[in-house]
């Protein structure tokens, strides 16, 4: 899928693309409304407790990710798993790519994994001649369309019946109708025939453990129960702070993840999995590898967005966003789309490439409110902001000066009253009809888009003496 | 169980880590004593507690789209199998090897309603036993717990009792006493904590209802990969 590097000409699409538009828009009010179903239903009292306590657990994991981690490796070593420590998104892939080799892997199954998208897992493994289904449903529609995820939960949440009827009907040999049940009965049987053919699978990770070395699968569907049940060789990728101590953490988070995700009070099938199957049992891997990413994580540690490691990729500040609703998740133009993927981005991706991800927030702070492990995300895009002006406007005299004096004069009571008496008296030239549409630049851009109301006779502070005293 | 092998540049990796973490002002986050206090139901309960929680439980399972059912006995169990059999149509079942489900006798109630049941393992390990786990209507398994609160089964999988005979059939029927019955995770975790410490099983699965997905059009869809018709029956306990 060719994506088209300007965030301004990205969002242009997605505000013309009508059928998406109106997809989001259903996708993301109907999770919100379950969310807010589920969270009466625990009592908003009870709910700030879980957030409180959630953002407190991973709040103490990330700031001892180090010791976690190493005691997670210990574990699933110790249980006979391998485990690859992948500094960067290419070196995790290569050492997928070369296991999928040694085991000769023709068939490999995956269920949804937002990590294995982020370092761009499935071109590497086809261009090796690997034939790679993804089994989540949402992900097995956009795979076909040649597409990436638009949402973290509901990956094809753009698309419609109609279209996904059009892309199952490219795989059947029978034409399927654009009927919801139909077109999930085909899925159900065609991928089935794959998973009886499974030689390697591929999993994320929603949780792992540290104590015990396990890592959890929540899947609606039940296809990374099966995956993981199925498989030979399993390999399981997981962003570096997807770390928990133990299970009674891992109460607290599943109960979180599930409401704020999709409103349930669980996802249908939790699976915690320790990797290798022991000796005389049939199910689960002969062979477990759990790949480790950090791909830019590390540098966040300490930082001012060391909580965005907190995330526990529910997609709940997506369905909050208005930007997001209104306009979809390409637009973002990496995986991770929304408040999050506008913070992520950037940060992992580079801010000459994806900084403008920046500006696609209002500050409402919807997203913040939202998050159940509480990141400050509006926060996270002001600062994104501030680092993306010093990185570009660093040395440009002008706009220094301009924006010292702005801030002087704002900052002063008579210095501010001065000026816009100033204002007042020269912006005549500007007025028509009591508004000022056209102007000279900068704010020529600014008057494209909206008028500006023009400064009025006497301002609020001139007329409110007189209002105090009563006589006005 | 061999050691595995680790690939990557161990201290490398874990040097980027620590030298990046900073102590913020005020020291680092403690880690949370007993994070589920508060949070969940915490209680010893009795036989009457346990009814009671048979009740939420069904009404919770039943909300998911599944059909949970109290039976006193056995008897009652069997006429309960029966229907079941009946309205699925089902000619080819296979249960785990346990010793609760073993007492139940219910390979009679299958013969009775001309249906076939089989214990794991279904097939020689040599042999193709995906193709032929994947060729069964229903999978039949003791809920090691049941979670009321949630209308969650808590099943821990071994060699006798596998994860595919819950996950490929399309149809899943749980069984368990009231003695089984929790009211939620703050049970299940400290049991996990005190039965296994941090020696797991090799997997557990927590099942919460029916397969269902909403990834067309937001649309409800049940089974789309796991059980379709899910089914649990809870016994009086003795």
């Amino acid at each position: 899928m060719h994506i088209e590097p300007s965030f301004h000409k990205r969002y242009k699409k997605a505000l013309n693309d009508k059928t998406m538009l109106k997809a989001v828009k259903l996708g993301t009010g109907r999770l919100r409304g379950n969310r807010t179903k589920a969270i009466e239903a625990v009592g908003v009292e009870k709910w700030l407790e879980f957030r409180d306590r959630a953002e407190a657990i991973r709040m103490h994991v990330v700031q001892h990710l180090d010791q976690y981690l190493e005691q997670m490796v210990d574990s699933v070593l110790k249980r006979g798993g391998h485990v690859c420590l992948a500094k960067t998104g290419e070196e995790a892939v290569q050492y997928i790519a070369d296991l999928a080799k040694k085991k000769n892997a023709k068939n490999i199954v995956k269920s949804k994994s937002m990590v294995t998208e982020e370092i761009h897992l499935n071109p590497a493994l086809e261009q090796q001649g690997c034939k790679v289904i993804e089994s989540d449903l949402g992900e097995w529609i956009i795979q076909l369309a040649g597409e990436t995820p638009s949402h973290i939960i509901v990956p094809a949440m753009h698309k419609n019946r109609f279209q996904v009827a059009d892309l199952f009907n490219e795989v059947s040999k029978d034409k399927i109708p654009a009927e919801v049940q139909a077109l999930c009965g085909f899925a159900r049987a065609h991928l089935r025939e794959q998973f009886l053919k499974i030689d390697m699978g591929i999993t994320g990770c929603n949780f792992a453990l540290a104590d015990s070395g396990a890592f959890t699968l929540c899947t609606n569907e039940g296809n990374a129960r099966i995956v993981s049940a199925l498989s030979p060789t399993l390999v399981t990728v997981m962003g570096m702070e997807r770390i928990l101590p133990g299970v009674e953490e891992l109460a607290v988070m599943l109960s979180l993840l599930a409401r704020s995700a999709t409103g349930q009070k669980l996802t249908v099938y939790n699976t915690l999995s320790t990797g290798v199957r022991s000796e005389d049992e049939y199910d689960g891997p002969q062979e477990f590898h759990l790949v480790i990413v950090d791909n830019g994580r590390s540098k966040l540690l300490g930082s001012k967005y060391e909580k965005v490691l907190n995330c526990i990729r529910c997609g709940a500040c997506l369905n909050a966003c208005p930007v997001f609703r209104n306009i979809g998740g390409h637009a973002y133009g990496w995986v991770y789309p929304g408040p999050i993927g506008a913070v992520l981005s950037p940060l992992y991706q580079g801010m000459d490439k994806y900084g403008e991800l920046a500006y696609a927030t209002t500050l409402c702070g919807a997203c913040a409110s939202t998050c159940p492990v509480k990141i400050p995300l509006h926060d996270m895009l002001y600062a994104l902001r501030n680092d993306k002006v010093e990185l570009e406007h660093k040395g440009e005299l002008a706009e220094d000066i301009a924006y010292k004096g702005w801030s002087a004069t704002f900052a002063s009571a008579s210095r501010y009253r001065f000026s816009v008496r100033m204002a007042r008296r020269f912006q005549f030239p500007l007025v028509s009809a009591g508004k000022i549409a056209y102007g000279p630049p900068p704010i020529s851009n600014w008057l494209k888009a909206r008028d500006m109301p023009a400064l009025p006779d006497k301002f609020f502070h001139e007329i409110w003496p007189d209002m105090k005293d009563g006589k006005e | 169980m061999a050691q595995g092998t680790l690939t990557g540049d161990r201290q490398a990796f874990f040097s980027d880590i620590r030298k990046n973490i900073k102590t913020p002002p005020g020291g680092k986050a403690k880690r949370v004593e007993n994070p589920m206090d508060g949070l969940f139901t915490k209680r010893e309960t009795n036989v009457q507690d346990r009814r009671d929680l048979r009740e939420r439980f069904i009404k919770e399972w039943n909300a998911l789209g599944g059909e949970a059912h109290s039976v006193k006995n056995q008897v009652e169990l069997a006429r309960g199998l029966k229907q079941v059999i009946h309205e699925r149509g089902i000619k080819k079942a296979m249960r785990w090897d346990h010793p609760e489900l073993e007492k139940l006798n219910l390979e009679e109630a299958f013969s009775d309603a001309q249906a076939k049941l089989t214990k794991w393992p279904v097939a020689d390990k040599g042999s193709n036993w995906k193709q032929e786990a994947a060729s069964f209507e229903a999978g039949i398994v003791w809920a090691d717990m049941a979670m009321a609160e949630t209308g969650t089964v808590v099943l821990p999988h071994d060699a006798k009792q596998a994860a595919s005979t819950c996950v490929l059939p399309l149809t899943f029927i749980a069984i368990c006493t009231t003695a089984q019955l929790v009211d939620g995770f703050y049970d299940v975790m400290k049991t996990f904590k005190k039965r296994y410490g941090t020696q797991l099983p090799t997997t557990s699965t927590f099942i919460s209802g029916p397969s269902r997905t909403t990834d067309i059009e937001m649309d409800l869809s049940i089974g789309v990969h796991g059980a379709r018709y899910v089914y649990v029956f809870i016994m009086d306990e003795e």
